[in-house]
């Protein structure tokens, strides 16, 4: 039960997979050709079959079907075949003492043709049903390719109208009948169209033909028509479009005219036929596409140069570089040599010898940063002289206290800075007081710092600039000769000889220990050889006398020591 | 068991296992010809080789250019269901299949393609001297000629009216022979490629002899029923003279069918659908 279920639902599927078109509905009637058999009551059997098979003609060709009468006994199943009539019906009448229809097949398809055609006699005639009779003798049957079944109408030899259930007429009255002729022809052509589920169109003699036809075929890939292009579009010079089906067929239901089928498929070059479509009939206008664009060639690496033309087919280089010109890409030539296994051969590598798949060339010289020479480091200490805030001198912490630029351990020295206030004595408008600032209000040239100490060097409250005696106190300044010179200063002073103490306390100068006489060849500082006298800073005309007094000392000193 | 009834045994089995056989490749399969083995006696009518049992539906005897098969190819691959094609037909000028499908003229490739050579051939059909680029179909109503491939493309009715059926180009392509349906009985003519016809008379199932001047046909007798008898009979194109090929009351000799060579001829036996093969003796020259 499942099988024919499952049978069923295929075949269902099939048949909707057959567009109509491809369902050819094309009858062959075969009017029997004895016309050696007389018909009781006046004519032959081939005379009447025939008539019976244009009326059938008539109205099978008026419901659309393509009906053809040939009583060529011999010949018509060869027609048949040739024309590629889909069923084949061949109409006699019987003989012999019986009664009644009945109709002769041989093949399964052909009974189920024969079943219908037997029914739709019945449906005309009051005759006795003989029913359906199994033949494999018969040359109709046997000669044709496609379903076919041979009906007997009615006996012709039957010439009593005490026939099947005594109704009149007889049934080689009814054959010869005008109204007969038009049931059995009607009785044949009803089956017929039952058999394609078709209703018959009239039944009168002269019904109205076809009036349209059929412009169809399949689109397929050219040159081969067993590849179809389903989904195709099928355009006619009418506007008209169709799709073609899964098997790429199309087709048209046309006025009689002249038209253009154009086809088109993505990837296809268009292709179009152009046919005469005649009423009632099919004509064929199936369309080979070409593809848009040449096969394309092999190309192993996919590059877009086919193999046969590629210069490297197994390595994709779509620039088919070939420097060498040899023939041969440059994607396959040798690899070329690289010292340094960086990738770059050496031919373009900016340091060949040393791995630089980068080629950093910060400096742009064509040499890459890792060929570069070392940059220069005089002082050795890491830091490049052209970064070196002190390149002779190492100083890998660059330090530089004066923010000048120049490292601390290159700055140049200064010379003596008594007051250690960071500016040399040489330029310090203040030695003896530290003034880094070396502020100069009065812009004198002596920084505020010692404009504020006026020189008193004997402590009398009268700076010495302006001391009628400057080494010796004096605050009241007595001069009584008025020769300039302080009463207390009227003595001629040595130094050193009795002479008030040149360090005495309080008098602002270091002398010795500064608290008493300085002992000879104890000099702290001065000027040494055993003349220690330390001399005071103080004006010129201090320092001069200063120098007087000690060269006169040495000279004395120098004699006595000789004696 | 004989020889013979061996090799009839092998023949019927090897075309009962054909049957089912679908697509460009020939439905029946070639018929090996043991009878030309030496010591085999030539089959002739009253002994023919008799090839019972085929399963195909239409015994049509037909050489092709590698032997006999039972029958041309009929059903195509690569067709949808319910799509009509026309039985397959040799062609000697090329040595390959040719049919009609949906429109087209195809030749089978043996791959299986359906090779599309001209366009427009409405009829099923048709017979094809590709190597000519010459094609004859029967087109509803009428024969008509194609000429494609370098000649150029063209088609022009050769014959028109009802009944024309089964043109059959001569082996060099000069004529065409046609049978046609008729309600008194079948004839034969022979077209050129002009359109003019001669009626060759009655006759049923005519078939070009090799040598393109000799037709074979059958006269058959029936009750317009069954067949009752038939025998061969010859045309010589030339010198109209008429000559009977076999007369047996035994056999009705259908569907002539000459080998290439001329030897041999394959016909169909009406009574009981049976394929012989007897040697052919010479022609015209009696």
């Amino acid at each position: 039960m499942r099988r024919t279920l499952l049978a069923a639902l295929v075949v269902a599927i099939s048949l909707l997979a057959i567009p109509p078109w491809a369902l050819a509905q094309k009858v062959l009637l075969n009017p029997s050709d004895q016309s050696s058999n007389p018909v009781t009551g006046g004519g032959n059997e081939a005379q009447y079959a025939l008539i019976n098979a244009k009326i059938a003609e008539a109205i099978l060709d008026a419901t659309g079907l393509d009906a053809k009468v040939d009583q060529d006994f011999l010949n018509s199943p060869k027609n048949a075949n040739s024309w590629g009539a889909t069923i084949f019906v061949s109409i006699h009448s019987n003989a012999g003492g019986g009664h009644g229809t009945e109709t002769l097949y041989k093949t399964s398809g052909g009974k189920a043709l024969a079943e219908h055609v037997q029914n739709g006699l019945l449906g005309k005639l009051p005759y006795q049903n003989r029913g359906l009779k199994l033949r494999t003798d018969l040359h109709v049957l046997n000669a044709t390719n496609m379903f076919a079944c041979l009906t007997e109408v009615v006996f012709h030899d039957c010439g009593k109208t005490s026939g099947y259930q005594g109704h009149p007429p007889s049934e080689a009255a009814f054959l010869k009948g005008a109204d007969g002729q038009q049931k059995i022809g009607s009785g044949v052509a009803a089956g017929v169209c039952a058999y394609f589920n078709k209703k018959c169109s009239g039944g009168s003699v002269t019904p109205p033909g076809p009036t349209k036809g059929f412009l169809k075929g399949v689109v397929y890939k050219a040159p081969d028509m067993a590849d179809r292009i389903p989904g195709a579009k099928v355009t006619l010079n009418t506007g008209q479009s169709t799709t073609a089906s899964s098997t790429g067929a199309w087709s048209f239901e046309l006025d009689p005219g002249t038209y253009t089928a154009t086809a088109t498929a993505p990837g296809f070059k268009p292709g179009s036929q152009t046919r005469t479509v005649e009423a009632g009939k099919d004509v064929w206008g199936s369309i080979g596409l070409d593809k848009d664009a040449a096969e394309p060639a092999p190309d192993a690496d996919g590059d877009g140069v086919a193999d046969a033309s590629d210069n490297c087919p197994k390595i994709a280089n779509i620039d088919q570089k070939d420097s060498d010109g040899d023939g041969i890409g440059d994607a396959c030539e040798p690899p070329p040599p690289d010292v340094d296994g960086d990738g770059v051969p050496d031919a373009q590598d900016n340091c060949a010898q040393v791995a630089n798949g980068d080629q950093q060339d910060s400096d742009k010289d064509g040499v890459g940063d890792v060929c570069e020479p070392p940059p220069a480091d005089t002082d050795g200490d890491g830091v490049p002289d052209g970064n070196d805030n002190c390149p002779t001198i190492p100083n890998a912490d660059q330090a530089d206290k004066d923010a000048d630029g120049t490292g601390n351990a290159c700055d140049v020295p200064s010379g003596p800075d008594a007051d250690g206030d960071g500016v040399p004595d040489l330029t310090d408008n203040c030695l003896t007081v530290a003034n880094p600032d070396q502020m100069d209000t009065d812009h004198d040239g002596t920084g505020d710092a010692c404009e504020q100490k006026v020189l008193d060097s004997d402590m009398d409250g009268v700076a010495d600039a302006t001391d009628n005696c400057p080494f010796v106190a004096n605050p009241d300044q007595m001069d009584s000769d008025h020769d300039g010179h302080g009463d207390a200063c009227a003595q001629p002073y040595l130094p050193g000889a009795g002479a008030p103490d040149a360090g005495a306390v309080g008098d602002g100068l270091a002398a010795g220990d500064g608290d008493g006489p300085a002992k000879p060849g104890t000099a702290s500082g001065g000027v040494s050889g055993g003349c220690g006298v330390a001399w005071s800073r103080g004006g010129p005309g201090g320092a001069l006398w200063a120098m007087i007094v000690a060269a006169i000392g040495c000279v004395v000193l120098r004699r006595r020591t000789a004696r | 068991m004989s020889r013979r009834r061996i090799c009839i045994a092998v023949l019927a089995c090897a075309t009962c296992a054909s049957s089912t056989a679908l697509g460009a490749r020939p439905e029946a399969p070639l018929l090996p010809l043991p009878w030309s083995g030496a010591g085999v006696p030539a089959p002739n009518f009253d002994r023919p080789y008799r090839i019972g049992g085929l399963q195909v539906e239409l015994p049509d005897p037909v050489w092709a250019g590698d032997g006999l098969r039972a029958a041309p190819p009929r059903r195509l691959l690569g067709l949808a269901p319910g799509e009509h094609s026309g039985a397959a037909v040799w062609d000697r000028s090329t040595g390959a299949w040719f049919a009609s499908v949906a429109g087209e003229l195809v030749r089978l490739s043996p791959e299986g393609r359906l090779v599309s050579v001209a366009s427009d051939i409405q009829g099923l059909d048709v017979d094809v001297r590709a190597g000519l680029g010459l094609a004859v179909a029967r087109e509803d109503d009428a024969i008509v000629l194609h000429r494609f491939g370098s000649t150029g493309r063209s088609k022009s009715v050769l014959i028109a009216g009802e009944g024309y059926f089964g043109p059959r180009l001569s082996p060099d392509g000069s004529l065409v022979l046609v049978e046609r349906s008729r309600p008194d009985g079948g004839r034969f003519l022979v077209v050129d490629l002009r359109g003019r016809a001669r009626d060759l008379g009655p006759g049923y199932g005519a078939a070009w002899h090799p040598d393109g001047r000799h037709v074979l046909y059958a006269q058959v007798r029936h009750d317009g029923y069954r067949i009752l008898a038939s025998d061969l009979h010859v045309v010589d194109l030339i010198s109209s003279r008429r000559q009977l090929v076999s007369r047996t009351s035994h056999t009705a000799e259908m569907e002539p069918a000459v080998s290439p060579d001329g030897r041999w001829l394959a016909y169909l036996d009406g009574l009981t659908g049976d394929l012989c093969v007897v040697s052919l003796p010479k022609l015209g020259g009696r």
